[in-house]
Formats: structure tokens, C-alpha cells, sequence
């Protein structure tokens, strides 16, 4: 396999990876319009909770479920006692949510302590395999598949399940969603708490692939997925996972040739789409 | 005749300001009662108080012998009060095909025959079945809202001011409609056309600075000149 070529697998899952924070931030940030800067913390509590129950139990499997499980709770509780008052708020929002952030963020210092931990891949998952007379390793390509997975249900989630047309008419008219005799605060919470599901979902699959966990993972990670949702358009989900795939590849690039450059080049491709096309690749003018 | 909706003297406030400061509607089943009255008499808080929107803060709203002046919005519209905004209410982004969907309550037998009721009725909503709220015309949103409010087995619908920005062919087309609906169930239509109106109308209200002002039959306001020109401004 050529190096141009490995470096462009390599930049996909990458981006798989950044999708899966960003995924549950389109639903938050994009659809309901929250400004969550909490959302790395609760990626973070999931990579913590699913690193300790893949501990304790041997089991990938139950590490996902625990880790997702934290997230939506997590959301859930956020969603109903802090973010509620303050929809539509964004100075509010930004205020509390940074907030959350930091009690979160210290909250795992207590329980986990600040150290760094190491986390394995399952042993299934290890190894390599041969792509083009060359090796690249299963996880990356487990983490591509999971990405490709989670795209593919939650566009299938909102365009063809009453579920997601309910959060897509609740987006722009709330008021009249509950006319029709729907409980709107109780579809908000429910995608606030799913939203934040899939950013700990994202990061129990995240947690091996980065091979350690630290207090602070949420925050570089969230901003990567504020950048790529951006870049996509906010609020739409295929344009999300491109964005996230395109700033994958160009951090990958990046860090093999001009290694300097490589934090940069994610807001300075941001700066770009934003210079050349307002509101994202995929966005839809407002 | 049996009384489907009572409003007694209800009070609301949109932020500090005294929207309706003693509003009284007696509707009658199976007829359409009109609330008629100048712009900013109250008409369209009215209904919102009805719906739960802008709750009433005194006076009481009696649907079908239970007291909802304190339910919340989705609980009033599961009740049977179906509910046609001014601004029809219509999801842009939504096919018209969503926008029925997500109005669907049940999806019994009932609710099918009345949904092919109601597209017969509107054939302009089959035709434009898969295509975005958004890219409808005004009268096929009007005709949309309406057939929102209908699908579900609604007692009641609450209707404000369809004939609003629409051509005079296609607010003749909408009250068409509105007098077939009547054989159905109950409406509380809201107008300031008039003239329109009456062609609807069986019981009327007229409200006035927040105020129920005057109630009677159509026939009665049509002849009383009197009425006409003080509240309606409807002169000779």
C-alpha cells in the first residue's frame, strides 16, 4: 500500500472518530440549537465509565453499553435541571455549560484520579490485517464500520421514523408540535439525552483507539467536533461526517509532513469553508 | 342542543400587557360559532388561550363538561381540540405527507377514512404529497393546517382567520371546505372578513378591546346595522 494511500486510511478513521463526538453535538447544537460545551465532558465521563467496566469485566460489549448508559443519563439530567430554562438563551447556555464542563471534568479527577490510564483494545479487535500488500490495523477499520453505522441509523432515524420528524417539526415550531397534541419537553429531553448517548458511545470506541484516557480528552476532541459541524453545515449529519473525514485526512496529513501545522490546519480549513461558503458545505442558507 | 365549549370570563396576560379581560364563547355542537371583532380585539388570544398557548390566568374554559383551563397544550389537543394557527403552522421542512403523519394521533381505520375525507376534499394536497412544507402556496398551507386539525378525531377545531393573505378564490374554496367539515364536527372560526364569514356562520361572538361585546345568530348581526358598524367597522 502506498503511503499517500495509508495516510488517507489512516485520516477516514480518524474522522470516524471525530464524527462520533460530532454526531450527538449536530442533534444538540445543530437541531435544537443548544450551545453545548458540556458535551466533551460527557464524552469523557463515557470513556471513563466504559474504561472502568471494561476493566472490571473483560466485556467491550458491556463497556459501550455502560459508557453509552452514562451519556444519556448524563443528558438527561443536564437536559431536565439546567439546559431546560434556557432554550433559546445562548449567552446563558454558554455560561452554564462551561460550567458543566468544568464540575464534570474535575468530577472524573475525583473518581478516576488525574493520572493517565491506559486503554487496551479488545483482543479481537487487535492485530492487523493486509490491505494492499501492506498492514493497517482492524481497529481502525472497526471504528470506520461503527462510524459508517451510527451515520446510516440516525439518517434513518430522523427521515423516516415519526420519532424524527417530531424533533425535526419541533426544531422550528415547538409550540405548534404541541398543538398537535405531542409532549415537546419530552421529545427535547429524550434527543438531549441521545445526543449525549452517542458522545459516550463515540467514546468508549474512541478510548482504545487513542490507546489512553486523561481528564481533559473531552475538550480537544469537542472542539474538533464544534469545527467539523461547521465545516459540514450545522445541523446537517451527512455533511458532519464529511466534514469530520475531510479534517481527519488533513490532520493526518499534516502530522506526517509538516507536523508543526497540524492543530492548526483544523481552524485554518474551518477559516477556509467559512471564507468561501458561509454556511458550511452542506448547509442550508439562513 | 348540547354545549360543547363554555368560556367563562377568562383573564390573559402576553407579558404585561392585559390581552382579554373577560371573554365569554358558548360554542354549540355541530355549528360553527364565528369570533368576530377589530384587529387586536382578542380573537386570536382567545383561541391560544383555548389551546393552552397563552393559558388563562382567571376564568374558566369547560370542553365537553371537564375543566382545561389548566392542562397543558398537548394535553387540551389529546382531549379532541384540533387547531388551525393564524399562520397555519405548517413544518417547512416537512413533506406535506410529514406534516399529516406527525398530526396523526392513532392511525386507526377512522383515521384513514378520515384522512381520504379530507384529501378528496383538498385535492391539491395529494398531488403536492411529497413535496416540502415550504414550497407550498398559501392556500395549499391553509388547506394543509386545516386537514391537520381534522385528521384526528377532533370534537372541535379551532380555525384562525384562513381567508388571511389568500386570493378571494381560494378563501371562497377554504370556506367550501369549511362548511362540508361542519357536517362533521364542531368549529369556532375566527375572521375578519366578514363577508366571508357569514356565508359560514351559524352563532356569533364579537369581542372587543378584550371584551365578549355581543353574541347572537348570524341572521341577527346580519340585520343589525347597528352592531355592524360599531364593532366591525363595516359601514353602509
Amino acid at each position: 500500500m502506498s503511503l499517500t494511500v495509508n495516510l488517507l486510511l489512516n485520516g477516514v478513521a480518524l474522522g470516524m472518530l471525530i464524527f462520533l463526538i460530532a454526531v450527538g453535538l449536530t442533534l444538540i447544537f445543530g437541531l435544537m440549537g443548544v450551545l453545548n460545551f458540556a458535551h466533551g465532558a460527557i464524552f469523557a465521563w463515557g470513556a471513563y465509565v466504559g474504561w472502568a467496566v471494561y476493566g472490571a469485566t473483560g466485556s467491550f460489549i458491556l463497556a459501550i453499553l455502560a459508557g453509552t448508559a452514562t451519556g444519556f443519563v448524563l443528558g438527561f439530567v443536564m437536559e431536565r435541571f439546567f439546559i431546560r430554562p434556557f432554550y433559546g438563551n445562548h449567552v446563558a447556555q454558554i455560561l452554564l455549560t462551561l460550567g458543566l464542563m468544568i464540575v464534570l471534568t474535575e468530577g472524573i479527577k475525583i473518581f478516576f484520579g488525574p493520572n493517565i490510564l491506559g486503554f487496551d483494545k479488545p483482543e479481537l479487535l487487535q492485530g492487523v490485517v493486509t490491505i494492499l500488500q501492506d498492514p493497517f490495523p482492524v481497529y481502525r477499520i472497526f471504528t470506520i464500520g461503527v462510524g459508517a453505522l451510527v451515520l446510516i441509523g440516525v439518517h434513518y432515524l430522523l427521515s423516516r421514523t415519526k420519532y424524527g420528524i417530531i424533533i425535526r417539526a419541533g426544531v422550528q415550531d415547538p409550540e405548534m408540535v404541541q398543538a398537535l397534541g405531542i409532549d415537546v419537553r419530552k421529545v427535547f429531553a429524550l434527543v438531549f439525552a441521545f445526543g449525549a448517548g452517542l458522545a459516550s458511545f463515540g467514546a468508549v470506541i474512541a478510548g482504545p483507539s487513542f490507546g489512553s484516557l486523561h481528564p481533559e480528552i473531552g475538550m480537544q476532541n469537542q472542539l474538533a467536533a464544534f469545527i467539523v459541524i461547521v465545516i459540514g453545515g450545522i445541523g446537517n449529519f451527512v455533511g458532519a461526517a464529511i466534514g469530520a473525514v475531510l479534517v481527519g485526512i488533513t490532520q493526518t496529513l499534516m502530522a506526517y509532513y509538516l507536523p508543526e501545522a497540524a492543530l492548526a490546519v483544523n481552524v485554518a480549513l474551518m477559516a477556509l469553508v467559512l471564507i468561501l461558503k458561509p454556511e458550511g458545505l452542506f448547509g442550508l442558507r439562513r | 342542543m348540547t354545549t360543547l365549549l363554555t368560556v367563562k370570563g377568562i383573564q390573559t396576560f402576553i407579558g404585561q400587557y392585559h390581552i382579554l379581560q373577560g371573554v365569554d364563547l358558548e360554542v354549540e355542537q355541530g355549528r360553527v360559532t364565528l369570533i368576530l371583532g377589530r384587529n387586536g380585539a382578542g380573537k386570536t388570544t382567545t383561541l391560544r388561550s383555548i389551546m393552552g398557548l397563552t393559558p388563562a390566568k382567571q376564568g374558566q374554559i369547560v370542553f365537553d363538561g371537564e375543566e382545561i383551563q389548566t392542562l397543558k397544550p398537548h394535553l387540551i389537543a389529546q382531549k379532541g381540540i384540533g387547531y388551525v394557527p393564524e399562520d397555519q403552522g405548517v413544518f417547512s421542512d416537512l413533506t406535506v405527507e410529514e406534516n399529516m403523519k406527525l398530526a396523526i394521533r392513532k392511525l386507526d381505520d377512522a383515521t384513514r377514512a378520515r384522512q381520504d375525507f379530507v384529501l378528496d376534499l383538498f385535492p391539491d394536497l395529494k398531488i403536492a404529497w411529497k413535496r416540502k412544507g415550504g414550497n407550498l402556496s398559501g392556500g395549499q398551507k391553509q388547506m394543509l393546517s386545516i386537514a391537520r386539525a381534522f385528521v384526528n378525531d377532533n370534537r372541535l377545531l379551532l380555525i384562525d382567520e384562513p381567508s388571511k393573505g389568500l386570493a378571494p378564490i381560494v378563501v371562497e374554496k377554504v370556506m367550501e371546505s369549511i362548511l362540508e367539515l361542519k357536517k362533521r364536527t364542531t368549529i369556532v372560526l375566527v375572521e375578519q372578513n366578514f363577508l366571508m364569514a357569514s356565508g359560514v356562520g351559524d352563532d356569533v361572538f364579537i369581542l372587543d378591546d378584550g371584551h365578549t361585546v355581543y353574541r347572537g345568530s348570524m341572521a341577527d348581526v346580519r340585520s343589525d346595522e347597528a352592531v355592524k358598524k360599531k364593532y366591525l367597522g363595516i359601514g353602509l
